[in-house]
This record gives structure tokens, sequence and C-alpha cells, in this order.
């Protein structure tokens, strides 16, 4: 999605200022992408988070708690840890969360199924193109069977199929997320209280952004940074990114990479560097800010964010089976979802390991139960693209966006109709940055300071494990190189009328 | 203070490495460092491509 | 709408099945294989991982036609090492490995005293970092210290010692990464990543068999490429092992590993396998609605495309206009009022020039048994060609306009 907005920036389709106003809404001027486009976007886009995140919790998280060494012969599951807090696999309720990390499989697969009925394919997906999507959302194609000899019998839906077959495995995952998926993080967090005081980290949370809900710029997941609860404003250009502790070389003189100028390459002669990933940081005035990004950073900034609330309603389920009754907004459902632990925890408990499980749940019902009404906004054969030709003279644009692990920007120029630079800052960078040029710890190197892991080993690995999970790393996106021979990093938008918004990047 | 080192880290996607220092009498950490362990080089690889082809290399990222 | 049943799907095939790139009676004998439980006795398996996006992991995680991914590691195989998934970490206390559950004392174990495949996903990255020694060290990648008394802990390293190692029957590589190098291994990049075999279609230039890296590793190779590969053509290629082992798995973990090449399923272009996926170009395989319009055929087309008739089918798709698809992009969702529909040839899809059958078994079926739901080309966008080991450099522009 970066990449896409990058470009449709660059084309001329949104402007994208990277400022945010008081609300964590973004003044998108223009924003040309067709509804449907939009919807069919945020609705790709939404499967593959609801998918990564179901993922998170059980196939990547949940042995964090289980033993499972009683499992006989299983693969992946054995050797297992046995520390003495562990549930045990084979108990009653270790069996219920085995049974659900089993079910989670198929809830996970049905999410990507669900978006591929619009995007082809998951993973990796074609229909997302700058300036809306490919998909054909059409009444009139394809015509019915007629006979045992048809061709292309078996081609993709047309609009009311695509609806109703979306909407039919959509249903099944919010439901289970309202009765499995919520109540197995509560169940985890009351098992392992301690948490919501561990892995605390820097307690500065950034988001882009992301999902917009109509042309002007509102956003389902709000834009904004806070200081532990108290929202603040931010503009792309104050992000920059250091490398004092990591392998790669700066010019001389440069410090924290304000990508205009400079040589950067990579080089483990850095001896300092102890990491390929940067650091990036936000500095609004001067002095370099450690950010954490990610599901936690998104809900409690659109828990904080004053204005207008995205509000969800949940028609199409029994009131019985959802965590809390619609219409609900963020601020709503963090509260109803905290009402539910023992002892109840307040908002400031969310930042914590537990409190990142538990944003990351939330966060997935919030978007499953918006794309039960995105896919009702969609208008059969209405338009779902448009078209910028690639213009000749040099443009540059900028992607913000939120992929399920965080805060993401992709920054392009374009020069002679060819990639002149190109550009990433990505989630798991900010999260698991090495230290500044002020020697600050990354947000994971924070969560795990201060943080008591016990004096066992046994304990200690887990707890560990226990504190860096709810992170959701991921390092193949997070490390990235500038151009070796030091050419500008910085990009900054066109607008239509011609003037430059000054973006920084960093990477 | 002990040292307790975690490589690979398991279940995230990618290369991690983990090494924190711990007091070995209150179990506190008193230090941590996280690394990359992994290096693709992406930007060069967009380098003097057709623009609309960054969506589909950069979803692979 | 009808969704194909695994009748009508049998029924379908053997009125065509010579036309078709996918054999019936293959699809037969994995349905007896997939039943058959082999808990317990299950063929280990490591999977490793390099210069990787995980993508092929989260794709296998998705397969559902021959059966489900519990299913392929609770009773199909022993899945031994992935860290993607696995219980535990790999961890030292005080520099010393941790002796208690630890990742890298099972791969490690592994290695020694079992048999095993080995699986590769992501590209092998070969270059030196500035700053480091030696020519070729690998060192933009470390993936932990595997190989029992080594410290070398780089992709390089523990891919071509976990490959040569006699205790390994064969190697899997999955995904286009490792079958080719693909994105990471693209132009322009410091990092020299290669496949396991190939370096694009270079065939003397993978980690394993490049002279510059060191002896040249002769093991079997399958390459099950695709960026991501279908989750079916993953499980296909192992059940076709399990069944055609059959009882030979007890030979096999008995140490006979020439029992486990005997049964690798046959191969076609540059390692991968015919049955599942390979056989046939994507306009081919469904066939794609859209085939038999598109403009420009040229001589130069290596497939069939130009030369085989048009069937005599009714179709659900009208043909469509792809001159005027060139000229709409995507801007007509009103299929009845034209440009909408053709073959996207016009607009970049690499149909032509890959070897695919995503257009026969479409993508993220959530039923057993039943084709997916829909494919790259079926939500009107583009085949990119991702399975080729031309991805994604000599492919060529994505997208063919402006």
């Amino acid at each position: 999605m970066a990449s896409v907005r990058s470009l449709e920036n660059a084309l001329g389709i949104i402007g994208d200022p990277g400022t945010h106003d008081v609300n964590g809404d973004v003044p998108y001027n223009p924003y040309l992408i067709p509804d449907n486009g939009r919807i069919i976007q945020n609705i790709i886009h939404g499967a593959d988070t609801v998918m990564s995140h179901i993922t998170h919790l059980y196939h990547l998280s949940a042995l964090d708690y289980i033993n499972t060494s009683t499992f006989p012969g299983m693969g992946p599951w054995l050797p297992s840890y046995t520390a003495s807090d562990m549930i045990d696999g084979s108990s009653t309720l270790g069996s219920a969360l085995v049974t659900h990390y089993v079910e989670a499989l198929a809830m996970r697969r049905k999410m990507h199924t669900a978006g591929a009925l619009f995007s082809g394919r998951q993973p990796i997906q074609n229909a997302i193109v700058p300036g809306g999507v490919t998909t054909l959302y059409s009444t009139t194609y394809p015509l019915s069977p007629s006979s045992t000899q048809d061709y292309d019998m078996y081609g993709p839906f047309n609009a009311g199929d695509t609806n109703t077959q979306f909407s039919a495995l959509l249903n099944d995952v919010r439901a289970w997320i309202n009765t499995t998926y919520i109540p197995d993080v509560v169940t985890v967090a009351n098992a392992f209280p301690a948490f919501w005081s561990q892995g605390v980290g820097c307690a500065r949370l950034l988001a882009y952004g992301d999902f917009p809900v109509d042309s002007s710029g509102t956003m389902l997941l709000k834009r904004g940074y806070c200081n532990t609860l108290s929202a603040q404003t931010f503009d792309a250009a104050d992000i920059v990114e250091y490398v004092d502790y990591s392998w790669y070389q700066y010019g001389l003189n440069e410090s924290a990479l304000d990508p205009y100028s400079g040589r950067t390459e990579p080089t483990k002669a850095n001896a300092s560097g102890y990491s390929w990933l940067k650091a990036p940081r936000l500095m609004p005035a001067g002095t370099p800010l450690v950010c954490e990004v990610g599901p936690l950073a998104r809900m409690v900034n659109t828990h904080l964010r004053a204005g207008t609330q995205v509000t969800v309603t949940d028609a199409d389920l029994p009131a019985a089976q959802q965590l809390v009754g619609a219409p609900y907004n963020a601020s709503g459902l963090i509260a109803a979802a905290l009402a539910l632990t023992v002892p109840v925890q307040p908002a400031s408990a969310l930042i914590s390991a537990l409190g990142r499980h538990a944003a990351r749940a939330l966060e997935a019902k919030y978007i499953a139960d918006a794309m039960a009404l995105w896919v009702n906004q969609l208008v059969a054969d209405a338009q779902c693209y448009t078209y910028k030709r690639i213009p000749k003279q040099i443009s540059k644009g900028a992607g913000l966006c939120e992929a399920p692990r965080g805060a993401l920007g992709h920054w392009i120029k374009i020069e002679g109709r060819k990639v002149a630079k190109y550009q990433c800052v990505v989630p798991t960078t900010w999260n698991g940055s090495p230290k500044d040029a002020l020697a600050q710890h990354g947000p994971i190197e924070q969560a795990l300071m201060n943080s008591n892991i016990g004096l066992n080993p046994t304990d200690q690995i887990v707890r560990l494990l226990r504190l860096i999970h709810p992170f959701d790393i991921c390092i193949a996106c997070a490390v990235h190189i500038v151009s070796p021979d030091g050419k500008e990093k910085l990009k900054f938008a066109i607008n239509p009328d011609g003037r430059p918004t000054n973006i920084e990047i960093s990477e | 203070m002990a040292t307790i080192t975690i490589d690979p880290v398991n279940r995230i996607e990618g290369h991690l490495k983990v090494v924190v220092t711990v007091n070995d009498t209150t179990g506190v950490v008193s230090d941590a460092e996280c690394t990359g362990n992994l290096f693709r080089g992406f930007e060069l690889i967009m380098n003097r491509r057709d623009p609309r082809d960054a969506p589909v290399i950069c979803q692979r990222i | 709408m009808l969704r194909i049943t695994r009748r009508e799907f049998l029924k379908y095939c053997s009125v065509t099945a010579g036309a078709l790139g996918l054999s019936c009676s293959t699809l037969m004998k994995i349905e007896s294989a997939l039943a058959k439980d082999v808990s317990n006795g299950g063929i280990p398996v490591i999977w490793i991982a390099g210069a990787a996006c995980t993508g092929c992991t989260m794709s296998l995680t998705n397969s559902r036609f021959y059966t489900t991914v519990d299913d392929l590691l609770i009773n199909k195989i022993d899945l031994r090492y992935l860290d993607t998934i696995m219980s535990t970490a790999g961890a030292f206390v005080n520099g010393v490995e941790y002796s208690g559950a630890n990742a890298i004392l099972e791969a490690q174990n592994i290695y020694t005293n079992l048999p095993y495949v080995l699986v590769v996903e992501g590209g092998i990255p070969v270059g030196s970092p500035a700053g480091t020694s030696g020519p070729l060290n690998g060192e933009f990648c470390e993936i932990g210290e595997l190989v029992p008394g080594d410290t070398n802990a780089t992709m390089l390293n523990v891919t071509r010692k976990f490959a040569s190692n006699v205790n390994c029957a064969a190697v899997l590589a999955v995904g286009t990464c490792s079958s080719f190098g693909g994105i990471p291994g693209a132009k322009g990049n410091v990092t020299n990543c290669r496949g396991l075999l190939y370096q694009g279609t270079r065939a003397d230039k993978g980690a394993l068999n490049d002279p510059t890296l060191g002896t040249p590793i002769s093991k079997p190779v399958i390459n099950i490429s695709g960026c991501p590969p279908h989750p079916d053509w993953i499980v296909g290629t192992i059940a076709h092992i399990l069944d055609t082992l059959g009882t030979g798995v007890a030979d096999y973990l008995a140490g006979d590993a020439q029992a486990l090449v005997n049964a690798l399923p046959p191969v076609t272009s540059y390692n991968r396998p015919v049955d599942y996926g390979y056989g046939e170009y994507q306009c081919n395989a469904g066939p794609c609605p859209w085939r038999y319009n598109n403009i420009g055929n040229r001589a130069s087309n290596t497939n069939s495309l130009a030369v085989t008739p048009e069937p005599d089918y009714n179709r659900r798709y009208p043909v469509g206009d792809s001159r005027a698809l060139g000229r709409n992009k995507w801007t007509v969702n009103d299929a009845a009022s034209g440009g909408a529909l053709g073959c996207l040839g016009i607009l970049g899809c690499k149909g032509r020039k890959t070897k695919a059958d995503c257009s026969r078994r479409r993508w993220n079926s959530d039923i057993a048994e039943e084709y997916g739901v829909n494919w790259c080309v079926g939500s009107r966008g583009n085949c990119q060609g991702c399975t080729e080991p031309t991805f994604p450099d000599k492919v060529g522009k994505f997208y063919t306009f402006r």
C-alpha cells in the first residue's frame, strides 16, 4: 500500500502533506481515487491486516505461554520450554488454547481467502495499483454456466457473488474474534498479570494512520503520536535516521540523516555498529525522540484523538456474541476489553507486553467490523480506478500508511519516467532500532531494559521472548540501503498546484 | 551480571539477535541490544526501474 | 455460484486430460497418499530461510486443496526446524549454548543424527559487506549457529553444510528466491544473492554449485518457484514424494537416501515439478478466460498460444476488446459497456512467458478438494511471471504503459 500511495502522490492522485489535524485525520488535497477503488484497497489491506494479527497471537506468540512438551512427536512444537509458570499444554486450559491455535490457522486462511476475492490471491497481490484497483466489480459477468462444456467455468465471481462470499467468510472470522481471539487474550492476560507492567518501553507511540473512510481524509486509524497518554502532533518532515550504532557510514559531520546529502554505505567497519537496522527518530524540536509503532500506537492514538472517531456498527451478529454493543468506536472498544481483565486495567496499562497483544486483538475486531460496513458501500459497476500518466518532468511522492506491524512510509523520486530514488522507513526499523547518537536505545531494547526476567535461565529466556514477541517483528522489511554514492535521500511531494511539500526521509 | 543471548529469535519474520545483560541477584535487565541480522539492499534494486514496478517489487520487501 | 467439486473436476478431466497440464491420475494418487498418517515415522524436514520475506511460509499455511497445513505438519511430515513457528529459539547463557530446550541444539542434533530433507526459502546472499574480510563471505545474512561446532552462522555456510551433509537426501527450494535468486537477487543489489542452483537463468551460479564458492555440492534439488509459490505446488510435491515412497519411508529413515531421491517428482524446465504447477504456460493452463483475444501475437512467443485453434466453448466471459482495454486501462468497471475485458497482455501481463497453473487451480481455496476463489488475472491484475527465473529483472516492465 505504501508503495502504491507514494506513486499516487507522485502522480498527483493523492496529495498527502505529511501532517494531520487535531482529530488525527489527514488533509488530503486532492484525493482522486474513486470510492470503489478506495474501499476495495481498504478491504484488501484490512483483510491482510486481520490475517496477520490472528497469526501473530496464536502462531507467533502463544507458545511463549504454553508448555507443549507433552505433544508426542510433533515437529516444530518440540522441544518446548518448561518454565514453571507456563500453562501445561495438556491441561484443560492448555488444550483449549491449543485447539484455538489450530482453529486460528483456518481463520487466518479465511481472511486471506476473503481478501483474495477482491485481490486475486494472497499473499502478494497485483490488484492494488496507483489510482485504485484492477478488480472487476460488475453485475454483468460472468454469465451463468450453461452446459457441461462451459469454457472457463470456474472464473472469478461477479459483484453480488463476491459480496456474498466475502461477507460469509468475514462474518465467520468476526464471530470468532469475538468468541475466541479476544477472550483468549484476556485469558492469557489474567494468567500472567505481571506482564501488564513489564515491557513498557519508550512509551511514545507513533502512527501515520490509515484506512480513509471517505475522500476527505477521515481515517479509521488516526495519525499522530503520543507521550504515554498525551496526544501530540507531528509532521513527516520530522523523521530522521541515525547510523551511529548501525553497520553504515555517513559522511563527515553527519549524524541525524536529514536525507539530502551525505554518503551512506553499508559497512561492518563501523566499530560501534551492532545492527543492520538504522535508528529512525522523530525530531520535531531538535531532540531525537524514540518512537514505537504498531497496533498499540494506532489504537491508543485513535483513542486519544479529540474529534469524531469512526464509529462501526455491527448489525450482522447477535449482540450476545459481541464484545461491546454496536455502534462503538475505538475508545469504547478499549474500555470494554480492559473491563474484562482481573483486576480491571486502566488504559495506561496498555503500554506493556500484554497491552500490545490486547491492542492487536482489538484492532483486528475494529478493522474486521469496519470491513463488514465497507463491503456494503461498494457500488457495482462503478469505477474502481483512475488513470494518471507518469509525467515527463521530475516528480516525487510519499506514501504513508499502516502496515500490520506499524507505520510504514515509502518515498519515490521519478526522473525521466524511471525511479531515480526510492526509500522506505518501515515499522520494525522503528521498533527494533539500535541506539542513536545520544545513545538512546530503541523501543524493543527499552522494553527489555528495567524489566524483571527472573534468575533462572529458562525463566529468563521465556520472559525475554514474552517481551520481544508482542512487537511483531519483521526484519526483512526493516533493513534497506541508501544509495552508496550518497545521492540525496530526501523526497518531497509536489502538489498539483506545483508547491512542494517538504517530507524528510530517513532510511 | 549475566548475559543472555537469543539467536535466532524465533517466531518472528526475519533474522534477529537480542543480547541482554541481567543482574543476577535482582533479575532486572540493565542493558539490551537488538541486532537485525539480514541486509537486503532494496533501494539499489529499485533504481532505474519503471515506477509502476515499484509496488510489485516492494510487496516482497 | 457453483463451485467445482472433485467429481465434476474428474469428469472434466477425463474429457480434456490430454490438453491439460495436470494429470488426474496423479491427483488421485496424491489424495490416497495424504489419507495415510505417517506420524512418528515422518520424514524429518529442516526448513531454513535466508534473504526472505516469509511469503512462502505464509502461502504454505493457506494450504487447503490437498490438505491443511496442520494436517501436513502433524500427520504427514516431521518439521523439526522452522524458526518462524517453532516453540524454542536459539539461546546462549554467558556465551555458552543454553542446555535446555534450544532450537539450535535441535538443528545440530538432526544434522548429526537423522536423515532429513532440507527446505530452503529466500535467497542466499554470498557477497561480503564492506569492512569484512574475504571475497564471498555471505555476511549480509546470519541465521544462527545451526551447524554443530561451527560458529559461522551465515545463510551461505549453513545452507551449504546442511545440503552437503550425508544425512541430507534432497533439497526443496521453496520460492523463486531460493530457486533463482528472485527479488533480493535482482540487479543493482550489492548482496549478490543466489538461488540454490541458479542465479536467474544461469545454471552454474547457485549457492550450491558455483565453483567460486567452494566444491560444488551435488544433491538433488527441486525448485518450487513462485513469489510466493502456490501452497498446492509445495504440498503436491511433498505428497508425491510420500506417496511414491509408500512403505519405503521406513527404508529412508533407516538410511536409504536413494529411496527418497527415487521418489522425487518428475521435473521440467529449471528443475520445477511438471505436475505441480509448472507443466504448462499460464494462458493455457486454465485456460485463461480471456485467451485468444491478445493483439500483437508475435512469432517470438515461445508457447503454443499462437497455434492452438480456438476451442468450441461457451464463454462465461466475452473475449473482450484488447484495444479498448489498452486505452482504458482499468477505468471501465461496467463490463457491459465494453473495454473492461480482454487479454491483459496489452497492459503487460506475462502469462505467455510464465509456467504456472494459477489460471486452472486458482488461489486461496477455503474448501478441501475445491479450487481457489480467484487468481491474479481473475481480479484483472497482470500475471507478473513470478515463477520464472527471469523474475523480476528480465521479465521486463510489469506494466507496459506509462
